[in-house]
């Protein structure tokens, strides 16, 4: 991380491959686009590449950089929903739209991983940003509360009504799934590098 | 006891083990004797091991190898344009100009120079009136005056000049 700081190409790239997983998830889950989710995460690194000598360490390095990934994502979806009216039709991802409007996957095929995961992330979308983003944060990428609100640059208490709130709203859409999960692993799901944090300082 | 209001925004935490020991006991007391905020809390759990077992998405292949090309041409040709990372490098390089200048040229060199520096530029005006340009672009380009133009034009090549004048001018006459 140090090495990296001071411009380090070599231990730069180390940290991209140790966290890109991590990163690249969040940002899919928010942009809800494969492709998307790609150049946005290519655009986050390069922001952390950017500003890296600027990180202080008052906070892990994962939240410093959930919290640019958070910034980039938001800036997306905001010039999303300026520019999609004008491209092509309104999408179940405009905040408030039903999610039920599309039918919803068959009990058998939400054994599939992809379906399961594109289930979730249609609920997710009827989200606005922000309820979105807490709850995804908490949940789908396992960050405690406190990370949360620095992560948001919220209070606390926020935090908490936001993923109360989410979650909330979030109930109807994802009854099909309650009772189907498998057991929950690591807040992050397998595939993802889950570093501990002390020995990213 | 805390109210339903008052405990409705802590059940998320309390879901998730996240409250401290006291907040934990003043929310279980609640619950207790609510019935809708046990329903709650049960929701919020469900809804949180839903989201907590989302399949990850595979990372692409090669996006690291991308990332790191991105880096490279931002920090290459592309960081060019990021005048905060030359300028500071070149820091001491413009200070020992500075410090050459003022060693060699000393401060009465700018007028001794004055019409010596002007030939390039009077070629480039020369080659522009070949080219039907207008000689105002030299003036536009340069901070000169019309006095020190026309002085080192005639001591440079004034047989060109006028034959160009000639030949490429349109005044009414």
């Amino acid at each position: 991380m140090t090495d990296a700081a001071a411009g380090d190409r070599d231990a730069f790239d180390a940290l991209v491959r140790r966290h890109q997983a991590r990163t690249y998830n969040f940002v899919r889950a928010m942009v809800r686009d494969e492709a998307e989710a790609e150049d946005l995460t290519q655009d986050v690194f390069v922001r952390v590449w950017k500003s890296i000598g600027r990180f202080r360490g008052d906070s892990a390095f994962s939240t410093w950089l959930f919290r640019i990934a958070v910034n980039v994502a938001r800036t997306h979806l905001a010039r999303r929903a300026r520019w999609r009216p004008f491209s092509r039709p309104a999408s179940d991802e405009a905040p408030g739209a039903p999610a039920e409007a599309e039918d919803p996957p068959s009990p058998e095929r939400l054994e599939d991983d992809v379906v399961r995961r594109d289930a979730i992330d249609r609920a997710l979308a009827t989200l606005s940003p922000d309820l979105r983003e807490a709850v995804t944060l908490r949940d789908v990428e396992g960050l405690e509360y406190r990370e949360i609100a620095r992560a948001l640059d919220i209070p606390l208490g926020t935090v908490e009504s936001r993923i109360f709130r989410a979650r909330q709203r979030l109930r109807p859409l994802l009854a099909p799934l309650v009772g189907r999960a498998p057991a929950r692993e690591a807040p992050a799901a397998a595939g993802i590098e889950k570093e501990g944090r002390d020995a990213e300082l | 006891m805390l109210s339903c209001d008052q405990t409705a925004p802590l059940l998320a935490r309390l879901a998730d083990g996240d409250l401290g020991e006291d907040e934990r006991a003043a929310v279980a007391a609640h619950l207790d004797a609510c019935a809708r905020c046990r329903a709650e809390m049960e929701a919020q759990q469900a809804v949180a091991t839903v989201l907590g077992a989302r399949p990850a998405a595979p990372v692409p292949a090669g996006l690291a190898a991308r990332i790191a090309a991105e880096i490279a041409l931002e920090s290459g040709w592309f960081g060019v344009a990021d005048w905060r990372g030359w300028s500071f490098r070149l820091a001491p390089l413009a200070a020992g100009l500075v410090l050459a200048a003022f060693l060699w040229g000393g401060p009465t060199a700018p007028a001794a120079e004055s019409s010596e520096s002007l030939t390039p530029i009077v070629e480039t005006w020369l080659m522009g009136e070949r080219d039907g340009l207008p000689a105002t672009s030299v003036f536009w380009q340069q901070d000169v005056t019309a006095d020190t133009l026309l002085a080192t034009v005639l001591r440079s090549a004034p047989d060109d000049v006028l034959e160009i004048d000639s030949d490429t001018e349109d005044v009414p006459r």
